[in-house]
Formats: structure tokens, sequence, C-alpha cells
């Protein structure tokens, strides 16, 4: 029986194999077609006079109904027919996918450390042909414009730039705990949960970003809280600057660790989507913890959350809370003629830009005032427009929106570690790693030395 | 029977129904729990009032609540409505076609003595054993250069994949257990070969090939995994990529309960309908 | 097996008349071609194709990123096999499948058994147990989100009102079980009918013969119900046994590998090698291990099996 199986089986792979079938289409699959930088060469383009074909815009899952009426206005103002695609799962995996395979991806989100892999495997143009790429770049925030620069090319437009996390407090818990100052840096904070848990006014005081199902929440929150307390992280080229045997991230990781043992954080938290993570804050009861800074408007909403009007952002004083975090329109590159390009750019432009019939914000000023989204240009972030309709919601909004505009006035981006060309999979791996030492199924040394082992050997391999 | 023995099956028959039921109604009762009720300490069992209104938002209506509130359509409705079409259509294909090829297979190798049956047979169960993970990069380079991958025929032709081998597994031992009477009666009264099978064995099997139709439209409209791959984010997505596209950043559980149940009904309606056909399944297979 | 000769009988008679249609003049071998040649054919396509590239892509190595393609041989399969991380995923897996085996055959030995037995809302029951099966695995992990969930799931419900706590089902220790029961919860509805089917054979008499020698409930069981349902069982463990050794929707959804890889079975390895990593060769590799790996154990549980079983019920026929 098991050798009629085997024998069938090599048989028949055997005669495919010689067939032939394989060969050709391993090219498609990306390797060997694309030669490592994708740059878009070639004189400025001018703005298509007039609509043409159909464009495929791919997203992930926020706010589909948004984002479809403002395809629908571009249509009607452009005559360029959009098909609008919402991406299930795992966002990231999925898109690259589509890429290597030369799929019709005219406009797509990307976060910040996806783009410079994409753009080595030619995978994505840059806008170094868009006709308004020098007032684009002028306006945006310069940390924005920064983020968005691969080797000296504009990568893509701003989709939103916010605050990862961003340091939430519920005033109810305070209130009851009787705490009445902000911490103000990471020892503070965890003194302050530890306090509230002994108060009794909560159980759980404290939600970190410890999910890793499936963006990678906790290797985010390990960056960001990094950055935070000044630990030098990566350098040039993300060449790992931290190691098991100095303190730092050790010392964090161990206090990670005391949160989890001391029941300080909610069950399941390693477990969590992120869905979860943003709803389980909503549910009120928790005091403290680092979200992504857009969520506040979830958080104060009568239809989304428990306590609205109790949820605020604790001030930076001396330290940040949180990243910068990149939302990004990139265009996909299957070959496409100059014209394609140019009506690529204009869809791009309207999503991530001015319109440019009206000269306004339109897109960018929809989704600050009305989600909160902020963006990469402070003309949107502080246009009258959205500052009423932020206020509108926003509990104390005198004294929160200044705390607010402060967390986008210089925040920290990894930059070093998203322009590599190793970003996702180092993530994809931290991911894994990170859990462990939080839960104590491994050590925190072993663990950072892994996170450090592996970004040396992802070196090795794709280069500096 | 003994009062102890039927004290032990009705507590076993009680902890069957809980274990079956519980997970499936609580996510039901989930789905007309009011937002604000949901997930208060303790949980309750049962809200104290009713919330119908995600469903209809979800098909893409208005609701008004109890309150007289009145909630525009869901966010995800145009999805969710898309990808049930789309899972229906895809489904129906598969159904349609996978019987059309898998009753003569299964029919020739249950009852005619054919070369390389044994063969056959084995391969049917070894393609079982393939992980559908392994094979969606190559079938993945192949549907993108046949402009096949973002399209229900795309799907079509992977689900076949899956069902076919499953169906013609189940339908030889259908075959091999029918009384071989039947042709040669048929046989006898002048039926050609075809007209045999077609006309008596294919009727005298109906209620087994209903329940090779169900298992067939069961297992197109719950495949995932290639939905995902090669359907997610294109007009020909399905239903369950389209449940998994909720999932992120903004939720609301209630909801999500409420989409989950909706994409649940067709495949419990058609289970629980046919549950006495797909009962006789033999998915042992002949020996 | 003696259905063939008689079909090879009938099949000879009426080929000798003369206008006889096409389908029975000519031989039985060939009809019977004529009747699998779809399905040989979808398979060659859409299965042989596939299985081959694979394999194609497994001796080879291609980073899409930095563009390079290369005939590595068998240096994937060597640097899995000689892998710490690879061997531990393979252990989690088998530790998985037993999971899930042991659970759904214990949920589909006993409805069965239960389902012989005549009481009040026994038809209910037979029909409600077909619907956990009626779901996709992806499907079943939604609905257990809700029931896991310490913060609105159905078991935090529960304790909480029995004056307890929420408890975290999925713990790096508990998450293995917790996946297989939801498994198991899916997959068994399919065993209990088709044990119950052979159950249902098994004649009342042996049961009171055994009654009379004296034998207890597990003793009976033991020598009157397990060998006859043997074979459907030993049938049963391979299917739901493949089942969990491939599963991959429930473990995407519910925990995607975590916490920190503590349900990151072989499957979802494969998974992230190929689509988060890119690495498509290693992960090909990897499918093949897995395929080698499942085919293998199957064959000799089957063979084993069905030995052991088969020479066991001849005796009792007898």
């Amino acid at each position: 029986m098991t050798t009629t199986r085997r024998t069938f089986l090599k048989r028949a792979s055997f005669a495919a194999l010689a067939a032939g079938i394989g060969g050709p289409l391993l090219s498609a699959c990306g390797g060997s077609a694309s030669t490592g930088a994708g740059a878009t060469s070639g004189a400025a383009l001018s703005a298509p006079s007039a609509g043409a074909g159909q464009l495929n815009m791919r997203i992930w899952g926020a706010f589909p109904d948004f984002v479809r009426s403002q395809t629908e206005a571009f249509t009607k103002a452009y005559g360029t027919k959009v098909d609008l695609g919402i991406v299930a799962g795992d966002y990231p995996a999925i898109i690259q996918n589509q890429l290597r395979q030369k799929q019709q991806l005219d406009l797509i989100y990307s976060l910040g450390h996806l783009p410079k892999a994409w753009r080595q495997a030619g995978w994505i143009h840059d806008f170094d042909r868009y006709w308004a790429k020098d007032a684009a770049m002028g306006e945006m925030l310069p940390v924005v414009r920064d983020a968005l620069t691969i080797d000296g090319r504009l990568i893509g437009l701003p989709y939103f730039a916010f605050v990862n996390g961003a340091l939430m407090a519920n005033k109810q818990v305070l209130a009851t705990a009787g705490l009445d100052s902000w911490p103000t840096t990471y020892d503070e904070l965890y003194a302050q949960v530890r306090q509230v848990k002994r108060s009794g006014a909560s159980d759980t005081p404290y939600l970190p970003s410890f999910w890793s199902a499936p963006w990678y929440g906790i290797p985010f929150g390990f960056v960001q809280e990094a950055m935070n307390r000044g630990m030098p992280l990566f350098g040039k080229g993300g060449q790992p600057e931290f190691d098991e045997s100095s303190g730092g991230v050790v010392d964090m990781l161990s206090q990670w660790r005391d949160l989890y043992s001391e029941n300080l954080v909610p069950k399941g938290v390693l477990t969590f989507q992120e869905s979860d993570w943003i709803e389980t804050y909503a549910a009120g009861g928790i005091a403290y913890s680092p979200q992504l800074q857009y969520d506040l408007r979830t958080f104060n909403d009568p239809a989304k959350s428990k306590a609205p009007g109790q949820f605020v952002a604790v001030p930076q004083q001396g330290q940040n809370w949180g990243m910068l975090h990149m939302g990004i329109y990139l265009i996909g590159n299957r070959g496409q003629s100059d014209e394609e390009l140019a009506q690529a750019y204009s869809l791009a432009e309207y999503f991530g830009y001015r319109d440019r019939t009206s000269g306004e914000f339109v897109v960018p000023t929809g989704w600050a005032a009305q989600n909160n989204l902020t963006q990469g240009y402070a003309e949107v972030n502080n246009s009258p427009q959205v500052e009423a309709a932020v206020r509108k919601w926003l509990p104390d909004a005198d004294e929160q929106w200044p705390i607010l505009k402060d967390y986008m006035a210089n925040p920290q981006y990894a930059k070093n570690l998203y322009h590599t060309s190793w970003a996702l999979e180092w993530m994809s791996h931290a991911s894994r790693e990170l859990p462990q030492a939080v839960n104590g199924d491994a050590d925190v040394k072993t663990v950072v030395r892994s996170l450090r082992e592996k970004a040396e050997k992802l070196i090795q391999e794709y280069g500096e | 029977m003994r009062l102890g023995r039927r004290v032990i099956v009705y507590t076993g028959a009680l902890l069957l129904a809980a274990w079956t039921l519980i997970p499936l109604v609580w996510l039901a009762i989930t789905s007309v729990t009011p937002g604000n009720e949901f997930a208060r300490q303790p949980l309750p069992f049962w809200p104290s009032n009713l919330d119908l209104t995600n469903y209809p938002r979800l098909l893409g209506q208005e609701a008004t609540t109890s309150s007289g509130e009145v909630l525009a359509a869901s966010g995800h409705s145009e999805l969710i409505v898309e990808g049930l079409i789309n899972s229906a259509v895809v489904a129906l294909a598969v159904t349609v076609i996978s019987l059309a090829v898998s009753i003569p297979a299964a029919y020739a190798l249950a009852r005619l003595e054919v070369r390389w049956r044994q063969t056959g047979l084995l391969t049917i169960l070894a393609t079982r054993a393939i992980p559908p993970i392994a094979t969606t990069i190559p079938f993945y380079a192949l549907f993108s250069q046949l402009g096949l991958s973002g399209t229900r025929t795309g799907l079509v032709i992977a689900h076949l994949t899956i069902v076919v081998p499953l169906l013609v597994w189940i339908g030889t031992s259908f075959f091999a257990s029918l009384p071989v009477g039947l042709e040669r009666m048929a046989r006898v009264d002048g039926c050609s070969r075809f007209q045999a099978v077609s006309k008596v064995v294919v009727p005298a099997s109906l209620p087994s090939i209903t329940a090779m139709a169900v298992i067939a439209f069961l297992t197109s409209w719950n495949e995932f995994t290639f939905a995902l791959i090669f359907n997610t984010g294109s007009a020909a997505q399905t239903f369950p990529p389209a449940l998994a596209s909720m999932f992120f950043q903004v939720s609301v559980p209630t909801e999500v309960a409420a989409a989950t149940c909706l994409g649940l009904l067709p495949p419990l309606v058609l289970a629980a309908v046919f549950q006495r056909y797909i009962r006789k399944v033999n998915f042992v297979g002949i020996q | 097996m003696t259905v063939t000769t008689e079909v090879r009988d009938l099949a000879a008679a009426p080929a000798a008349r003369p206008r006889t249609p096409f389908s029975s003049r000519i031989s039985t071998n060939r009809f019977g071609l004529l009747l699998i040649a779809p399905v040989v054919l979808l398979t060659v396509a859409i299965v042989v194709y596939p299985v081959a590239y694979s394999l194609y892509i497994s001796v080879t190595s291609s980073n899409p990123i930095t563009g390079t393609t290369r005939f590595v041989g068998i240096e994937n399969y060597t640097q899995a096999l000689g892998s710490g991380e690879f061997w531990r995923t393979l252990l989690l897996t088998l530790v998985y499948v037993l999971c899930v085996t042991v659970l759904g055959t214990l949920v589909a030995l006993g409805a069965a058994l239960l389902l012989r037995e005549k009481f009040f809302g026994r038809r209910f029951l037979m029909a409600v147990i077909v619907l956990p099966w009626a779901l996709s695995t992806y499907a079943a992990a939604v609905v257990w989100r809700y029931v896991y969930s310490p913060q609105f799931g159905f078991a935090a419900a529960v304790s909480e009102h029995a004056g307890g706590s929420a408890t975290d089902f999925l713990t790096s220790s508990s998450v293995i079980p917790a996946l297989a029961a939801v498994h198991a919860w899916q997959f068994a509805p399919l065993g209990a009918y088709f044990l119950l089917a052979t159950l249902q054979m098994v004649p009342d008499d042996l049961y009171k013969l055994a009654k009379v020698d004296g034998m207890g409930v597990f003793s009976r069981f033991r020598n009157v119900t397990l060998p006859y349902i043997r074979v459907p069982l030993a049938i049963f463990l391979v299917l739901i046994g493949g089942q969990a050794a491939t599963a991959f929707d429930l473990i995407y959804f519910l925990t995607s590998g975590g916490p920190g890889g503590a349900s990151r079975t072989l499957p979802f390895f494969i998974y992230e090698e190929t689509f988060q990593n890119q690495r498509l060769g290693s992960g090909a590799a990897m499918s093949w291990i897995l395929l080698v790996v499942v085919v293998v154990v199957t064959v000799g549980y089957y063979t084993f099996a069905l030995r052991v079983g088969g020479g066991k019920t001849k005796e009792e026929d007898r």
C-alpha cells in the first residue's frame, strides 16, 4: 500500500517536473524578474486632463464606508473609476503576496515599516515623478517628510500620522483611586498602576500593547517604550544597539514581566487582537493604556464606550508618550505606462494631499474632523474646522486640545528600523519572542539576545 | 431502564446538548445584546432588552433602536452582503460541477474492474493529506498568470481540488454498498450502460447524492484559506474573509457576532434539514 | 469485491448485439476509464500540478526583496531538519494532533454510545449535533472567541456568576488543549454519526449474553462493543488526526500562533515562512516534510489498525 502511493506520487511529480510546468512560473513568483532598486525614473509627469480606465485601491478594514464615499467623489470629479477592496486578516503578508504576483494594485495602504522592502523588490513606484512633489513635501510635518523619504525619494503620501502609544487615562478610575498627578516617566506610571490596584479602584489597572496578533502589537509597544525611555535600539542601517548584558531593554522587559505576573494587566492580553485591545479599554475599569492617539475619539463615543467623557490623554512632561505611526498611500508597480501612473498619482493626490480642483485638503480634513485621524500636514491638523470638530467630543477640551497638539509637535520615529528591508521579518520574529519574556516562558535575557541575533542575521542577508 | 441508567443517559444527553449548543446560542445572544449591556460585570446571561438593529444594519438598511434612535447601515454592510452573494454563487457552482464529475468516477471505482483502481483511490486519499496552505503559492502563481486570482472562477477551481477528491471517496463507498442486481435488471430491460447508471443507479442513490451535494456546498461555503489568499480585497471576496475584515481596528463585538450569525445561517439550516442523509455518509470508504 | 465479477459477466453479454449504444460496446475497462477521465484530468491539472510545483520551489531559494533565486538542492530540507525551531514546531503539532484526537474521540464515542440508547429528545439531539460540523473551522474559531474571551466570553460569565473571576484559556500552557477542544467540538459529530451506524449493527443478544456471563460495563465495552467499532474508530482517528495536523484557520484566527509561539504548529509556521517572511523555498520544503509525516503516519497506522481490527472482526463473525 505504502509503496503504491509513494511510487505513484513520485511518478506523477517527476512527470510534471519533466514537462517543465514549474519552470516558467517561478519568474512569476517575483524572484528573478525583479532586480533590486525600484526607482521610478523619468521626467515629472503632469496631471491628467481627463479620467481613464479603472484604478484598484486596496485598504485594511478601517471605516470602509468613509473611504468608499471618497472614491465615489473622486470618480465623479475626475472620471476615473475606482475599485475599492478591503483586505482581511494579515494585511502586510497578503499585500506583499499580491505585489509579488504583479497584481494591479494602484493605490494601497501601508505602514511605515513596509515600503523600504517593497521598494527594493521593485514592487512600488516612488513619487519622484509626481507633479506636486515639492509642494506636498514642503507642507508636510518635518518628521512625516523624513519618514516618507527612503533612499532620497518620496515614497508615498501620508494617509495618517498619529502617535502610537499615546498614554490614555480613565479619569473615573483615577478619581476612585484618589490619584491627582500625572505620571511623567514609565517608572512613575507603573508605580501609579500598582497604587490603583492597591486602592481597589481597578483589578487590572493597565492595558499595555502586549498583544501580538496579527499586526504585531507587542513589537510596536517594545520599540515605542524603549524609544520613549531614551534607550538606543537601532543605529544607522538597522544595526542593533541593545544587548542582554547592558541594563536598558532587559530592565524594561523585566518590568513588563512583573506587570504581567502581578496581574496588573487584563487576562488574555497576549492573545488579544487589535480590536480587543481597543474594546477592552473602552469597556472602562482600566486606569492607563498606551493606545493609538486617534482612538481617543472611540473611547469617548457613547456608542462604543462604557465611560464616554472620562478618557483623556496624559500630558508629556519631559519625555514623549508614544511614537509616530505612519499610514502611507503607495502605488504598486506592475510596469504601467506614464499615462496610468499619472492616473494613480492623481488618486493618491486626492487622498493624500490637496484636491487639485479646489486646492483644498478634502480627504485629509475629512479624516481628521470625522475620525480624529490626524494627518501629515500641520495645516490640516490645526485648521479651525478640525479643531471645532474635535472639541465637540473631547472632554476637558481647553486642556486636552493643546496636549493632543503637543503629542504631534515632536514625535519620535523608529526610522532606523523601519527604513530597513527586513523590518517586517524582525517585527514578526519579535512578536513571537516578546510575549515569552512577558509570561515567563523564556528568560528575559534570552529573548533580548534572540532579538539582537535576529537583527544581525537579517543585516547579513539583506545588507544594511 | 433502571433508574441509575436513566440518570446517566439523561445527564449525558444534557451535557452533549450543552456542549454542542451553548457556544452557538451564546453567539446569537451576543448578537442581540445592546452595546451598553455588553461586557458588563458580571456578564449577564440574557440582556435585559433585545437589540435587533445589528441585522438590518449589516444588510445595508437603517435601523431604529427601541429608544427611537435611527442608526445608519453598518460600514461593513456592503462587504458582508457581497460576501454572502459570492459565497452562494461559488458554493453552488462547486456543488454542481463536483457532482457532475465525481458521480461517474465514484461509480466506476466502486463497480467496475478498472485497472489502476487501487492507485486511483490511494491518490485521492493522498490529496486529502496535503495541507491547503502548501498549495496556495503554486495556485496563486498560476492563477495570476491566467488572470484567475481575485475571481469567482478561480475560487471555484481551487475549491474543486478539495471537494472532488472528497466526493469521489464518499461516493465510491455509496455505490459499493448498492445491490448489484440494480444494473442487471436495467440491462435486461434494454438499458444501455449509461442509461443503467443514469436512470436506475442514480435515482436509487438519490439520498446519498443529496448528502454529497450538501457536503460539497458546505465545504465550499466554509473554505477560508484559499478564499483569504486568492480573493480578499477583490470584488469576488467570499463571506469568510469579509467577516475577517471586520476584526481589525475598530469593531463592535455585538455587530461581529451578528455578522457571524448571518454567515452561519445557510450551513446550519442546510445541515439541520439534511442531517438524516449526512448521518448515513460513510467516510470510512471501501476496504 | 464479489461485485466486479458479476459486472464483468453482464458486460460481456450485450456487447455481442449489433447497434448497441457506445457505452455498452466498449470494454468495461474503457467504460470505467471514460467515467473516471474527468476526475483524472482534474486531479492532474489541479492536484499534481501544485504538488509538483511546490516540489520544484522547495529545491530553490529565492528572496524576492533582494531579487535572488538559486537552485539549492535539498538545502531547504536539511536546514529545516537541522533547526531547533522546526522540531519544536513539529513536536507542538504532534501534541496538538494528540489532544484533538483524544478529545474528539472521547466526545464522538460518548455521543455515539449515548445516542444508541432510547430516551426522550433523542431525535432532537441526533439532529442538532450535526451543527458544529456544518461550520467552517474559521467560523468555529469566531464562535469560540465568544466562549473563551475573559472580557465577554461565556466561560467568564459562568465563573463571574459563580463568584469567581474570568479565566484566560489561551495562556501558553492551556492554549493547545483550548484549541483542541474547539477542533473536537467541530469534528466529533462526524465520528459520532459513523460510530453510531456501526454500533447499531451490534446485535442486542450479544450484550444480553455478556450480561449473563456476568461482565461489567467496561468489560462489555471491551469485549463486545470495541471489536465492532475498531475499524471505523481507526479510520475516524486517521481523519481527525489528519485534519488536526494540517489545521491553519483555527490557529490563525484564535491565537496567530501565540502567545509567544505556544500554539505555532507546523502549518502556521509554513504560513509565516511563506507569506510573512517570503521564504517560499523553505515554506515548500516544510510542507513536504509535513506531507510525508502525515502520509507515513497515516499509512502505517491504517495498515496496523486494519490488520489488528480486521483479524478481530473476522473472529467475531465466526
